[in-house]
């Protein structure tokens, strides 16, 4: 085994003394996990249909639940829920609020499920969970998170919220609301410590358990105690599957092929590290300390071999036989829940939408404070540039045209905001959250407030700086009508540039477009080149 | 032996290592170094819950806790009962086409020996030089003279999943590795 350092002479630091100790000592060279790179992600995003295929990217095989398969006329994202790696959530919503939403957007506002029984003492307890908001308190519970219910999730930039754990949890607590029957929750304990790890994966065993759910579930590295909360284990390498089959059958299948876990080691450490080239050290032989390295990497086996060897055992021919096997009641059941992509009608839904856009609008208090002040001080160098040019038509044109300026670089600043909540908006389209139009509706009339002060703060001080107040026969409809011009064309510049967020790569190359928009606007608005040479 | 067992030795090099590099220690901590405690009663190796051990325990739904016990009074004034559902996975596989210039290849199967999976970590890393519009068009134009007209890049096809047979039952949760 090679050696990183081997008899170094370490300094040791004890607070603010140094100890000058020549402490000998080698430090073994790290070995290689198995882990990243092993196909688990590729697995569950095939299990969860959302694996990224185009030409180059094809997937083959055959995924279905009870017999129903994606694409048919069930809504497969409804049936099978998906949490990534990322957390993708609005730092202005509080843990409850982004919880609630979920629910919302997820039951149609019922914990009514196809398979509850009926009659009046049922519909009273459902009624009651409604009114109380039964699931996302109760999931808040058990996740951890009662304590941190009113605090923002937060951000690294806009608003300090919960820590990174916490967040994790959030993202957890906020697939589990959904209850999608079967949920793939794809290295879920990253940024969380180990006795959160065990304590969610307790509670989703005993979920699983109770409400007859399906969680695949991939962990990095879990310690042997989470381990152990888990009913079955699959072990990938290379994208094969080397072991599928209860967790305590384990050890006893790899003991069978000649390995044998060492004192103090984790069990999951020890599978991951199995299938990689140094997975020869685990091999009976290698106790000896006198072994022959090369006897033994001939006697490892390889990705491929392990999986031949498990698909050649007992447990690897019954997962065969149950595969062969007709397909078992259930698929009748699965329509009834899956048949709807959207759980609120689109007027709700547009509700919803609305809703939270205004409160994340209004929660974004140092955007709010930006905008008044850009209207302010952009109002005033505008009047005081165009100061009473009331009797010269130029002056006004040029008033007009300021304006018009000022309304769409305001606009196009606004649309930097919505690039990160593209990733926020991707997730809760793939969980069937609401329909799109309802978000684009939701966002467009979230932009009226800015629009709004755009026009009166804005459109006020320029009116009676420039002039346009004392014109002759001026009244308050030209103001007015001011005012009115300057809200339509604030808000119809914010929704033409939201284009370029929906439809652009990235940020670069949206500012990038949203310049030469602009320049073709200043260009043809009259002002800059006189309307009777532009060429028609 | 185990590490919970504070060795007197250990102390006692500790404290010379102070004495000969005139090192000043706060009383206190002094005093906690001469302090020759057990932290811990000595776990027999007999006594030690082995890896086996905790996999064949009794599963943690055995000991549920309050809120899976409301959980499940829940339910039954529900008179919920969910379908049994069964998820099978079949043949499935997932295949990735990368196009790489020739020169990658051939240094990453160069390596292949020494690396399971080349491909990965081999793969051309993008800089200002090479996402240049200069470097690509001289890259162009030497590809089209080494190769003698043939501009195409090669084409490695990588395997990300193959053959994979699942059966997943309604009621359990999955690690998976």
């Amino acid at each position: 085994m090679p050696r990183l350092l081997e008899y170094v002479s370490v300094r040791v630091l004890v607070g603010i003394w140094r100890i000058r100790a020549h402490i000998n000592y080698f430090f073994l060279s790290f070995r290689r996990s198995g882990a990243p790179g092993s196909g688990k992600s590729t697995l569950l995003r095939l299990i969860a249909d959302n694996l990224h295929v185009t030409k180059d990217h094809v997937s083959g095989g055959e995924v279905s639940l009870s017999g129903v398969k994606p694409g048919g006329e069930v809504i497969w994202t409804n049936c099978v829920g998906y949490i990534d790696q990322i957390d993708r959530l609005h730092p202005f919503l509080t843990v409850f609020e982004s919880l609630k939403f979920a629910w919302l957007c997820r039951s149609g506002g019922t914990h009514r499920k196809p398979f509850y029984g009926e009659g009046e003492d049922v519909d009273k307890v459902i009624e009651k969970m409604d009114a109380d908001l039964h699931a996302v308190h109760k999931i808040m519970d058990a996740v951890g998170l009662t304590r941190v219910k009113d605090t923002f999730v937060g951000d690294q930039m806009a608003v300090r919220g919960v820590s990174g754990g916490e967040k994790k949890r959030v993202t957890v607590a906020e697939m589990l609301v959904t209850g999608t029957p079967v949920l793939c929750c794809d290295e879920i304990s990253t940024g969380l410590d180990a006795a959160t790890t065990y304590d969610i994966t307790r509670l989703l065993g005993a979920a699983s358990r109770i409400t007859k759910g399906m969680f695949i579930i991939s962990l990095l590295q879990p310690p042997p105690e989470t381990v152990a909360n888990f009913d079955e284990l699959i072990l990938l390498s290379d994208g094969k599957i080397i072991y599928s089959g209860p967790v305590d059958k384990v050890l006893d299948h790899f003991n069978s092929l000649g390995y044998e876990i060492p004192d103090r080691v984790d069990v999951a450490d020890w599978l991951q590290a199995l299938p990689t080239k140094d997975g020869y050290e685990y091999l009976n032989e290698a106790k000896d300390k006198k072994f022959d390295k090369e006897a033994l990497l001939e006697k490892h086996l390889t990705p491929e071999e392990f999986r031949q060897k498990f698909n050649e055992s007992a447990l690897g021919q019954k997962i065969l036989e149950r595969i062969a096997a007709p397909v078992p009641k259930g698929g009748d059941a699965i329509k009834a829940m899956a048949a709807n992509r959207y759980a609120n009608s689109s007027k709700d839904s547009l509700k919803l939408v609305v809703r939270r856009e205004l409160l994340l609008w209004w929660r974004d208090k140092y955007q709010i404070k930006a905008k008044v002040g850009q209207a302010m001080i952009l109002g005033v160098v505008i009047g005081t540039l165009f100061w009473q040019v009331e009797d010269n038509p130029g002056g006004i044109v040029g008033v007009q045209f300021q304006s018009m300026f000022t309304a769409v670089i305001g606009a196009m600043l606004l649309i930097i905001k919505q690039f990160p909540e593209r990733s926020i908006f991707y997730k809760q389209q793939d969980a069937n959250f609401f329909p799109t139009w309802t978000y684009v509706a939701g966002r467009s009339i979230a932009t009226i407030p800015n629009a709004c002060i755009d026009a009166i703060m804005f459109g006020t001080i320029v009116y009676f700086f420039t002039g346009l107040a004392v014109n002759d026969g001026a009244s308050v409809v030209n103001y007015i009508m001011f005012v009115l011009m300057l809200f339509t064309l604030s808000l119809s510049s914010g929704l033409f540039f939201s284009v370029f967020s929906a439809s652009v790569q990235n940020i670069t190359i949206a500012q990038a477009s949203m310049a030469v928009t602009a320049v073709v606007l200043v260009l043809f608005s009259g002002f800059t080149v006189q309307p009777d040479v532009i060429p028609v | 032996m185990t590490e919970t067992h504070r060795s007197p030795l250990k102390t006692l090099s500790l404290r010379c290592v102070i004495a000969r590099n005139e090192i000043a220690v706060p009383e206190k901590l002094k005093r906690g170094l001469l302090v020759e405690c057990h932290l811990q009663e000595p776990v027999h190796e007999e006594h030690r819950l082995s890896i086996k051990d905790l996999l064949e325990k009794p599963q943690a739904g055995a000991e549920e806790d309050e809120l899976m016990a409301e959980f499940r009074e829940l339910f039954a004034s529900l008179k919920a009962n969910p379908p049994t559902m069964e998820l099978r996975v079949k043949d499935g596989s997932y295949k990735v086409t990368n196009y790489y210039d020739e020169e990658i290849v051939l240094r990453a199967s160069s390596h292949a020996s020494e690396d399971a999976n080349p491909h990965r970590a081999k793969q051309k890393i993008q800089t200002v030089k090479s996402e240049s519009p200069f470097t690509k068009l001289y890259e162009f134009f030497y590809r089209c003279i080494k190769n003698k007209g043939n501009v195409k890049k090669r084409k490695v096809e990588k395997i990300i999943m193959d053959g994979v047979n699942l059966a997943f039952e309604s009621g359990k949760m999955y690690l998976v590795l």
